[in-house]
Protein backbone atom coordinates (compact mmCIF):
# COMPACT_ATOMS: atom_id res chain seq x y z
CA UNK A 1 0.00 0.00 0.00
CA UNK A 2 2.66 2.14 1.12
CA UNK A 3 4.84 1.38 -1.97
CA UNK A 4 1.99 1.87 -4.11
CA UNK A 5 1.32 5.34 -2.71
CA UNK A 6 4.76 6.36 -3.20
CA UNK A 7 4.73 5.31 -6.49
CA UNK A 8 1.40 7.47 -7.16
CA UNK A 9 3.26 10.40 -5.61
CA UNK A 10 6.42 9.99 -7.84
CA UNK A 11 4.21 9.70 -11.10
CA UNK A 12 2.05 12.91 -9.95
CA UNK A 13 5.42 14.67 -9.31
CA UNK A 14 6.81 13.67 -12.38
CA UNK A 15 3.45 15.48 -14.45
CA UNK A 16 3.34 18.21 -12.37
CA UNK A 17 5.03 21.31 -12.74
CA UNK A 18 6.61 22.39 -9.17
CA UNK A 19 4.82 25.32 -8.20
CA UNK A 20 6.02 28.02 -5.81
CA UNK A 21 3.61 30.33 -4.11
CA UNK A 22 0.74 32.16 -5.10
CA UNK A 23 0.34 35.55 -6.72
CA UNK A 24 -2.02 38.00 -7.60
CA UNK A 25 -0.60 40.21 -10.34
CA UNK A 26 -1.33 43.67 -10.85
CA UNK A 27 -1.14 44.00 -14.50
CA UNK A 28 -0.70 47.30 -16.47
CA UNK A 29 0.06 46.76 -20.02
CA UNK A 30 1.52 43.80 -21.76
CA UNK A 31 3.70 43.03 -24.56
CA UNK A 32 5.04 39.73 -26.92
CA UNK A 33 7.96 41.56 -27.36
CA UNK A 34 10.47 42.76 -24.84
CA UNK A 35 11.41 45.84 -26.78
CA UNK A 36 8.00 46.71 -26.63
CA UNK A 37 6.91 46.11 -22.95
CA UNK A 38 10.48 47.98 -22.13
CA UNK A 39 9.16 51.22 -23.54
CA UNK A 40 5.28 50.56 -21.85
CA UNK A 41 7.24 50.35 -19.34
CA UNK A 42 8.72 53.18 -19.66
CA UNK A 43 5.49 55.29 -19.56
CA UNK A 44 4.04 53.44 -16.84
CA UNK A 45 7.39 53.64 -14.40
CA UNK A 46 6.38 57.67 -14.27
CA UNK A 47 3.62 56.58 -12.32
CA UNK A 48 4.66 53.40 -10.82
CA UNK A 49 7.83 53.54 -10.59
CA UNK A 50 8.19 50.27 -8.44
CA UNK A 51 6.83 48.21 -11.26
CA UNK A 52 8.38 45.03 -12.78
CA UNK A 53 8.26 43.22 -16.03
CA UNK A 54 7.37 39.81 -15.66
CA UNK A 55 7.40 36.83 -17.95
CA UNK A 56 3.77 35.15 -17.87
CA UNK A 57 5.67 31.63 -18.38
CA UNK A 58 7.50 32.07 -15.18
CA UNK A 59 3.21 31.46 -14.06
CA UNK A 60 3.30 28.62 -16.07
CA UNK A 61 1.11 30.35 -18.89
CA UNK A 62 2.03 27.94 -22.50
CA UNK A 63 2.43 30.76 -24.02
CA UNK A 64 4.43 33.22 -22.24
CA UNK A 65 4.41 37.11 -22.84
CA UNK A 66 5.96 40.05 -20.98
CA UNK A 67 3.79 41.79 -18.60
CA UNK A 68 4.26 45.09 -16.53
CA UNK A 69 2.75 44.74 -13.13
CA UNK A 70 2.29 47.88 -10.96
CA UNK A 71 2.44 45.65 -8.02
CA UNK A 72 3.10 41.56 -7.02
CA UNK A 73 0.38 41.02 -4.45
CA UNK A 74 0.45 38.00 -1.81
CA UNK A 75 -3.62 38.30 -1.48
CA UNK A 76 -6.47 38.91 -3.67
CA UNK A 77 -7.58 41.94 -1.25
CA UNK A 78 -3.95 42.84 -1.36
CA UNK A 79 -4.29 43.27 -5.10
CA UNK A 80 -7.61 44.38 -5.78
CA UNK A 81 -6.55 47.91 -3.61
CA UNK A 82 -3.50 47.82 -5.74
CA UNK A 83 -5.95 47.22 -9.10
CA UNK A 84 -8.06 50.27 -7.80
CA UNK A 85 -4.75 52.72 -7.23
CA UNK A 86 -3.92 51.32 -11.17
CA UNK A 87 -7.19 51.94 -12.88
CA UNK A 88 -6.68 55.49 -12.36
CA UNK A 89 -3.80 55.37 -14.90
CA UNK A 90 -4.26 52.57 -16.83
CA UNK A 91 -8.13 51.82 -17.00
CA UNK A 92 -8.36 48.57 -18.79
CA UNK A 93 -5.32 46.99 -15.75
CA UNK A 94 -6.66 43.76 -14.02
CA UNK A 95 -5.00 40.96 -12.10
CA UNK A 96 -4.06 37.76 -13.24
CA UNK A 97 -3.70 35.32 -10.78
CA UNK A 98 -0.23 32.99 -10.83
CA UNK A 99 1.41 30.09 -9.69
CA UNK A 100 5.10 30.74 -9.44
CA UNK A 101 7.37 28.30 -11.01
CA UNK A 102 10.29 28.15 -8.54
CA UNK A 103 13.45 29.59 -9.61
CA UNK A 104 12.02 32.07 -11.94
CA UNK A 105 12.72 35.76 -12.26
CA UNK A 106 9.01 36.48 -10.87
CA UNK A 107 9.73 34.54 -7.83
CA UNK A 108 12.90 36.46 -7.00
CA UNK A 109 10.50 39.72 -7.44
CA UNK A 110 13.28 40.34 -10.06
CA UNK A 111 12.62 42.55 -13.73
CA UNK A 112 12.48 40.26 -16.44
CA UNK A 113 13.36 43.12 -18.71
CA UNK A 114 15.23 45.86 -17.47
CA UNK A 115 14.37 49.97 -17.41
CA UNK A 116 17.42 50.76 -19.42
CA UNK A 117 16.61 48.73 -22.31
CA UNK A 118 13.51 51.05 -23.12
CA UNK A 119 16.26 53.43 -24.52
CA UNK A 120 18.09 50.99 -26.55
CA UNK A 121 18.11 53.16 -30.33
CA UNK A 122 16.08 52.16 -32.70
CA UNK A 123 18.47 51.73 -35.50
CA UNK A 124 20.75 49.38 -33.12
CA UNK A 125 22.38 47.00 -35.24
CA UNK A 126 23.00 43.84 -33.50
CA UNK A 127 20.91 43.70 -30.35
CA UNK A 128 18.55 40.41 -30.35
CA UNK A 129 15.46 39.74 -28.22
CA UNK A 130 17.63 37.86 -26.01
CA UNK A 131 20.17 40.46 -25.45
CA UNK A 132 17.12 42.37 -23.99
CA UNK A 133 15.88 39.72 -21.51
CA UNK A 134 17.39 38.79 -18.18
CA UNK A 135 17.48 35.24 -17.05
CA UNK A 136 17.67 33.28 -13.54
CA UNK A 137 19.96 30.07 -12.69
CA UNK A 138 19.44 28.40 -10.03
CA UNK A 139 22.38 27.07 -8.50
CA UNK A 140 22.03 23.57 -6.69
CA UNK A 141 23.32 25.06 -2.93
CA UNK A 142 19.20 26.87 -2.82
CA UNK A 143 20.96 30.42 -4.43
CA UNK A 144 20.27 31.82 -7.89
CA UNK A 145 22.46 33.75 -10.25
CA UNK A 146 20.05 36.43 -12.01
CA UNK A 147 22.08 37.41 -15.48
CA UNK A 148 20.54 40.96 -15.97
CA UNK A 149 20.81 42.19 -19.42
CA UNK A 150 20.72 45.73 -20.21
CA UNK A 151 22.03 48.70 -21.91
CA UNK A 152 24.81 51.21 -20.77
CA UNK A 153 24.68 54.36 -23.05
CA UNK A 154 28.53 54.53 -23.76
CA UNK A 155 29.38 56.33 -26.80
CA UNK A 156 31.04 54.40 -29.59
CA UNK A 157 31.33 51.12 -27.89
CA UNK A 158 31.13 47.63 -30.18
CA UNK A 159 28.89 45.96 -28.56
CA UNK A 160 26.32 48.78 -28.75
CA UNK A 161 26.08 49.62 -25.43
CA UNK A 162 24.85 45.35 -24.81
CA UNK A 163 25.89 44.44 -21.26
CA UNK A 164 25.05 41.68 -18.86
CA UNK A 165 25.76 41.85 -15.12
CA UNK A 166 25.86 38.78 -13.29
CA UNK A 167 24.00 39.01 -9.73
CA UNK A 168 23.98 36.36 -6.86
CA UNK A 169 20.65 36.13 -4.99
CA UNK A 170 21.25 34.67 -1.81
CA UNK A 171 18.86 31.92 0.48
CA UNK A 172 18.17 34.64 2.52
CA UNK A 173 17.16 36.83 -0.81
CA UNK A 174 20.02 39.16 -0.12
CA UNK A 175 21.67 40.84 -3.66
CA UNK A 176 25.64 40.74 -4.53
CA UNK A 177 26.76 42.05 -7.39
CA UNK A 178 29.50 39.62 -8.77
CA UNK A 179 30.41 41.10 -12.13
CA UNK A 180 29.22 44.30 -13.41
CA UNK A 181 29.89 43.47 -16.79
CA UNK A 182 30.24 39.85 -17.88
CA UNK A 183 29.82 38.87 -21.64
CA UNK A 184 28.16 35.55 -22.06
CA UNK A 185 28.44 34.57 -18.70
CA UNK A 186 29.70 30.64 -18.73
CA UNK A 187 29.31 27.38 -16.77
CA UNK A 188 28.56 28.46 -12.94
CA UNK A 189 30.40 25.82 -10.53
CA UNK A 190 30.11 25.90 -6.85
CA UNK A 191 31.96 24.26 -4.25
CA UNK A 192 31.34 25.28 -0.49
CA UNK A 193 29.62 28.59 -0.98
CA UNK A 194 32.02 29.37 -3.39
CA UNK A 195 31.41 29.54 -7.02
CA UNK A 196 33.32 30.27 -10.50
CA UNK A 197 32.44 30.99 -13.84
CA UNK A 198 33.55 32.29 -16.73
CA UNK A 199 32.77 35.68 -19.13
CA UNK A 200 33.71 36.61 -22.91
CA UNK A 201 36.69 39.53 -22.78
CA UNK A 202 38.07 39.29 -26.07
CA UNK A 203 37.55 38.26 -29.65
CA UNK A 204 40.63 36.14 -31.37
CA UNK A 205 40.19 35.91 -34.78
CA UNK A 206 37.61 33.20 -35.09
CA UNK A 207 37.06 32.49 -31.35
CA UNK A 208 36.81 34.34 -27.75
CA UNK A 209 38.63 34.62 -25.35
CA UNK A 210 37.62 34.15 -21.40
CA UNK A 211 38.38 35.54 -18.04
CA UNK A 212 37.28 32.88 -15.09
CA UNK A 213 36.35 34.55 -11.47
CA UNK A 214 36.10 33.22 -8.92
CA UNK A 215 34.30 34.45 -5.61
CA UNK A 216 33.98 33.05 -1.85
CA UNK A 217 30.62 32.51 0.22
CA UNK A 218 30.46 36.31 0.60
CA UNK A 219 30.48 37.37 -2.92
CA UNK A 220 34.33 38.70 -2.42
CA UNK A 221 36.40 38.01 -5.72
CA UNK A 222 39.06 35.36 -5.11
CA UNK A 223 40.76 35.75 -8.24
CA UNK A 224 40.37 35.99 -12.05
CA UNK A 225 42.51 33.76 -14.52
CA UNK A 226 43.13 35.63 -17.96
CA UNK A 227 42.28 33.43 -21.12
CA UNK A 228 40.63 30.19 -19.33
CA UNK A 229 37.30 28.92 -19.77
CA UNK A 230 34.69 26.15 -18.17
CA UNK A 231 35.94 26.34 -14.59
CA UNK A 232 35.40 23.46 -12.70
CA UNK A 233 36.04 22.36 -9.25
CA UNK A 234 38.86 19.73 -8.34
CA UNK A 235 38.71 18.74 -4.65
CA UNK A 236 37.82 21.55 -2.06
CA UNK A 237 40.64 24.04 -2.97
CA UNK A 238 41.79 23.95 -6.78
CA UNK A 239 39.90 25.17 -9.75
CA UNK A 240 40.46 23.69 -12.91
CA UNK A 241 40.24 25.68 -16.13
CA UNK A 242 40.66 25.52 -19.90
CA UNK A 243 43.54 27.99 -20.82
CA UNK A 244 42.82 29.47 -24.25
CA UNK A 245 45.27 30.47 -27.22
CA UNK A 246 45.10 31.22 -30.64
CA UNK A 247 47.93 31.06 -33.35
CA UNK A 248 48.83 32.59 -36.60
CA UNK A 249 46.77 29.43 -38.27
CA UNK A 250 43.83 30.80 -36.38
CA UNK A 251 43.50 27.81 -34.57
CA UNK A 252 41.87 27.75 -30.98
CA UNK A 253 44.67 25.19 -28.28
CA UNK A 254 43.26 24.61 -25.09
CA UNK A 255 45.46 23.41 -22.15
CA UNK A 256 44.07 22.82 -18.89
CA UNK A 257 45.02 24.65 -15.84
CA UNK A 258 44.89 23.85 -12.34
CA UNK A 259 44.80 27.15 -9.66
CA UNK A 260 45.53 26.28 -5.93
CA UNK A 261 43.00 28.59 -3.79
CA UNK A 262 43.43 26.50 -0.28
CA UNK A 263 40.56 25.72 1.82
CA UNK A 264 37.04 27.80 2.04
CA UNK B 1 26.87 27.08 -41.21
CA UNK B 2 23.99 29.39 -39.78
CA UNK B 3 21.28 28.37 -37.84
CA UNK B 4 17.63 27.46 -39.49
CA UNK B 5 15.15 26.55 -37.30
CA UNK B 6 12.42 26.11 -39.13
CA UNK B 7 10.95 26.44 -43.01
CA UNK B 8 11.52 29.58 -44.51
CA UNK B 9 9.79 30.60 -48.04
CA UNK B 10 6.34 29.50 -49.65
CA UNK B 11 4.27 27.92 -47.20
CA UNK B 12 7.15 27.89 -44.89
CA UNK B 13 6.71 27.99 -40.68
CA UNK B 14 8.92 31.11 -41.26
CA UNK B 15 9.73 32.34 -38.11
CA UNK B 16 10.99 36.19 -38.09
CA UNK B 17 14.44 35.36 -36.97
CA UNK B 18 14.91 32.91 -39.96
CA UNK B 19 13.16 34.74 -42.14
CA UNK B 20 15.72 37.68 -41.33
CA UNK B 21 18.74 35.25 -41.53
CA UNK B 22 17.53 33.87 -45.43
CA UNK B 23 17.17 37.82 -45.52
CA UNK B 24 20.29 38.64 -45.23
CA UNK B 25 22.48 35.76 -46.72
CA UNK B 26 20.40 36.52 -50.03
CA UNK B 27 21.18 39.84 -50.15
CA UNK B 28 25.12 39.00 -49.27
CA UNK B 29 24.95 36.88 -52.36
CA UNK B 30 23.60 39.37 -54.40
CA UNK B 31 19.11 38.32 -54.55
CA UNK B 32 17.06 41.39 -53.42
CA UNK B 33 14.42 40.34 -51.22
CA UNK B 34 13.55 43.50 -49.88
CA UNK B 35 13.94 45.03 -46.73
CA UNK B 36 15.80 42.48 -44.36
CA UNK B 37 12.43 43.18 -42.08
CA UNK B 38 11.87 39.10 -41.07
CA UNK B 39 8.77 39.17 -42.65
CA UNK B 40 8.67 36.65 -45.49
CA UNK B 41 6.87 38.31 -48.36
CA UNK B 42 6.51 38.13 -52.31
CA UNK B 43 9.92 39.98 -52.71
CA UNK B 44 11.24 37.61 -50.24
CA UNK B 45 9.89 34.61 -52.24
CA UNK B 46 10.99 35.87 -55.18
CA UNK B 47 14.40 36.10 -54.69
CA UNK B 48 14.32 32.75 -52.90
CA UNK B 49 13.32 31.50 -56.79
CA UNK B 50 15.48 33.16 -58.47
CA UNK B 51 18.35 32.11 -56.27
CA UNK B 52 17.09 28.40 -55.98
CA UNK B 53 16.52 28.56 -60.07
CA UNK B 54 20.79 28.68 -60.43
CA UNK B 55 20.85 24.85 -59.52
CA UNK B 56 17.32 23.83 -59.12
CA UNK B 57 15.20 22.93 -62.38
CA UNK B 58 11.97 23.41 -59.84
CA UNK B 59 12.54 26.30 -57.47
CA UNK B 60 9.94 25.88 -55.53
CA UNK B 61 10.37 29.55 -53.22
CA UNK B 62 10.84 26.97 -50.06
CA UNK B 63 14.06 26.68 -48.02
CA UNK B 64 14.57 24.02 -45.44
CA UNK B 65 17.15 23.26 -42.67
CA UNK B 66 19.09 20.92 -44.07
CA UNK B 67 18.26 20.32 -47.38
CA UNK B 68 19.78 21.79 -50.49
CA UNK B 69 19.25 25.14 -50.51
CA UNK B 70 19.78 25.75 -47.08
CA UNK B 71 23.15 24.49 -47.83
CA UNK B 72 24.15 26.55 -51.02
CA UNK B 73 22.86 29.75 -49.08
CA UNK B 74 24.80 29.37 -45.88
CA UNK B 75 27.65 28.38 -47.79
CA UNK B 76 30.54 30.24 -46.23
CA UNK B 77 31.46 32.08 -50.29
CA UNK B 78 30.88 35.47 -51.11
CA UNK B 79 28.45 36.63 -54.12
CA UNK B 80 26.91 33.77 -56.13
CA UNK B 81 24.49 36.32 -58.10
CA UNK B 82 26.75 37.30 -60.67
CA UNK B 83 29.23 34.39 -61.71
CA UNK B 84 32.47 36.87 -62.58
CA UNK B 85 32.30 37.63 -58.81
CA UNK B 86 33.30 34.05 -58.31
CA UNK B 87 36.62 34.81 -56.97
CA UNK B 88 35.66 36.24 -53.87
CA UNK B 89 34.30 32.40 -52.51
CA UNK B 90 35.98 30.27 -50.56
CA UNK B 91 37.48 30.76 -46.62
CA UNK B 92 38.92 34.24 -46.79
CA UNK B 93 41.01 33.71 -43.54
CA UNK B 94 42.80 31.67 -46.42
CA UNK B 95 42.72 34.01 -49.21
CA UNK B 96 46.34 35.25 -50.60
CA UNK B 97 47.66 38.71 -48.88
CA UNK B 98 47.18 40.57 -52.05
CA UNK B 99 43.66 39.33 -51.86
CA UNK B 100 42.60 40.27 -48.62
CA UNK B 101 43.99 44.02 -49.49
CA UNK B 102 41.57 43.93 -52.41
CA UNK B 103 38.82 42.76 -50.13
CA UNK B 104 38.94 46.27 -48.01
CA UNK B 105 36.94 49.43 -48.81
CA UNK B 106 39.67 51.58 -51.21
CA UNK B 107 39.74 54.13 -48.57
CA UNK B 108 41.10 51.27 -45.95
CA UNK B 109 43.72 49.77 -48.56
CA UNK B 110 46.42 52.11 -48.67
CA UNK B 111 46.11 53.03 -44.28
CA UNK B 112 46.48 49.67 -43.95
CA UNK B 113 49.41 49.18 -46.45
CA UNK B 114 51.00 52.00 -44.66
CA UNK B 115 50.48 50.23 -40.79
CA UNK B 116 52.17 46.51 -42.53
CA UNK B 117 55.31 48.51 -43.92
CA UNK B 118 55.33 50.45 -40.40
CA UNK B 119 55.34 47.21 -38.45
CA UNK B 120 57.71 45.88 -40.61
CA UNK B 121 60.29 48.66 -40.34
CA UNK B 122 60.01 47.92 -36.69
CA UNK B 123 60.71 44.21 -37.04
CA UNK B 124 57.50 42.67 -37.04
CA UNK B 125 56.22 39.97 -39.29
CA UNK B 126 52.64 41.84 -39.85
CA UNK B 127 50.11 40.09 -42.01
CA UNK B 128 46.29 40.82 -42.61
CA UNK B 129 44.54 37.77 -41.14
CA UNK B 130 40.91 38.73 -41.72
CA UNK B 131 39.91 41.62 -44.66
CA UNK B 132 37.15 40.91 -45.90
CA UNK B 133 34.85 38.01 -43.97
CA UNK B 134 31.06 36.85 -45.36
CA UNK B 135 27.97 37.44 -43.77
CA UNK B 136 27.52 33.64 -43.76
CA UNK B 137 30.71 33.30 -41.67
CA UNK B 138 29.73 35.74 -39.54
CA UNK B 139 26.14 33.89 -38.66
CA UNK B 140 28.31 30.94 -38.41
CA UNK B 141 30.52 32.64 -35.84
CA UNK B 142 27.81 34.45 -33.91
CA UNK B 143 25.60 31.18 -33.58
CA UNK B 144 28.70 29.18 -32.78
CA UNK B 145 28.81 31.50 -29.76
CA UNK B 146 32.40 32.98 -30.91
CA UNK B 147 31.44 36.44 -32.25
CA UNK B 148 29.28 38.57 -30.34
CA UNK B 149 27.91 40.70 -33.24
CA UNK B 150 25.73 39.25 -36.47
CA UNK B 151 27.10 42.46 -38.50
CA UNK B 152 30.87 43.56 -38.38
CA UNK B 153 32.29 46.12 -40.29
CA UNK B 154 34.37 42.94 -41.76
CA UNK B 155 31.51 42.41 -43.62
CA UNK B 156 30.58 45.37 -45.45
CA UNK B 157 30.53 44.76 -49.41
CA UNK B 158 28.85 46.64 -52.25
CA UNK B 159 25.12 46.24 -52.82
CA UNK B 160 26.09 43.79 -55.42
CA UNK B 161 28.17 41.50 -53.30
CA UNK B 162 31.51 42.52 -53.86
CA UNK B 163 33.53 42.85 -50.57
CA UNK B 164 34.62 46.31 -49.39
CA UNK B 165 35.43 45.51 -45.80
CA UNK B 166 35.68 48.44 -43.30
CA UNK B 167 38.08 46.36 -41.21
CA UNK B 168 40.95 44.47 -40.73
CA UNK B 169 42.54 41.88 -38.18
CA UNK B 170 46.40 42.18 -38.35
CA UNK B 171 48.78 39.64 -36.74
CA UNK B 172 52.09 39.07 -36.29
CA UNK B 173 52.76 35.65 -38.74
CA UNK B 174 54.76 34.23 -35.73
CA UNK B 175 52.36 34.64 -32.91
CA UNK B 176 48.77 35.16 -34.11
CA UNK B 177 46.87 35.97 -30.62
CA UNK B 178 49.60 33.24 -28.55
CA UNK B 179 50.73 35.66 -25.76
CA UNK B 180 54.12 36.08 -27.22
CA UNK B 181 52.04 38.82 -29.52
CA UNK B 182 52.02 40.75 -26.18
CA UNK B 183 55.11 39.88 -24.63
CA UNK B 184 56.90 41.07 -28.00
CA UNK B 185 54.93 44.52 -28.05
CA UNK B 186 53.35 43.80 -31.43
CA UNK B 187 49.50 45.09 -30.43
CA UNK B 188 50.96 47.93 -28.27
CA UNK B 189 53.45 48.55 -31.71
CA UNK B 190 49.76 48.34 -33.59
CA UNK B 191 47.95 50.45 -32.00
CA UNK B 192 50.25 53.25 -32.40
CA UNK B 193 50.38 52.67 -36.10
CA UNK B 194 46.96 52.22 -36.38
CA UNK B 195 46.07 55.13 -34.60
CA UNK B 196 48.62 57.26 -36.25
CA UNK B 197 47.30 56.50 -39.61
CA UNK B 198 43.67 57.87 -38.31
CA UNK B 199 42.23 54.39 -37.80
CA UNK B 200 39.84 52.71 -35.31
CA UNK B 201 42.06 50.69 -32.66
CA UNK B 202 40.20 47.13 -30.81
CA UNK B 203 42.34 47.51 -28.61
CA UNK B 204 41.43 50.42 -26.96
CA UNK B 205 37.91 48.82 -26.05
CA UNK B 206 38.39 48.42 -22.65
CA UNK B 207 35.05 46.30 -22.42
CA UNK B 208 35.60 43.79 -24.87
CA UNK B 209 39.31 44.00 -26.66
CA UNK B 210 39.81 43.37 -29.83
CA UNK B 211 43.79 43.15 -30.55
CA UNK B 212 44.04 42.50 -33.92
CA UNK B 213 41.26 44.76 -35.41
CA UNK B 214 41.76 48.20 -36.60
CA UNK B 215 38.44 49.87 -38.76
CA UNK B 216 38.23 52.78 -40.70
CA UNK B 217 34.84 54.31 -38.97
CA UNK B 218 34.01 54.82 -35.39
CA UNK B 219 31.59 52.01 -34.19
CA UNK B 220 28.31 54.64 -34.43
CA UNK B 221 28.94 54.09 -38.36
CA UNK B 222 27.93 50.78 -38.36
CA UNK B 223 24.64 50.97 -38.92
CA UNK B 224 25.00 53.53 -42.05
CA UNK B 225 27.84 50.48 -43.41
CA UNK B 226 25.22 47.95 -42.89
CA UNK B 227 22.86 49.88 -45.15
CA UNK B 228 25.44 51.20 -47.47
CA UNK B 229 26.37 47.33 -47.96
CA UNK B 230 22.31 46.82 -48.95
CA UNK B 231 22.38 44.85 -45.87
Amino acid sequence: MIREALIVGFLLSAVQPALGERLWLVVGASDPSAAGIAKKAHLLARNAPTGLVVRTGDCGDLKSVFAWVSEVATSAEGAQAALSRLKGIVRDSYVKRCDTRPGTLLSLRMSAVDASIADVPENAVNWEENDRISTALPLPDGRAIVIVRSYVPIADDPLEGRRERVVLVEASDARRVLEESCHNPGPMATRDGRIAFHCASEQAGNHLFHTVVVFDGTGKKLTEILRCRNPKWSGDSDIECEGESVGPDGRLILKKIRTHLGPS
Amino acid sequence: MSVLQASVGEKGKNLAEDVQTVQSLLKSKGYDPGSVDGKCGKNTIAAIRKFQSTFLTNPDGLIEPGRKTWLRLSSTGGAVATPNLSEWTGDSARWSQEQKLRSLHPDLRPIVSAVLQALGERGFQPKIYYGWRSVAVQLQLYYQGNSKVKFSFHNAQKPNGTPNSYAADIIDSRFGWAPEAEQNGFWKALGEEAKAQGLVWGGDWVNFRDWAHVQLVPNTELGRVKQESGL
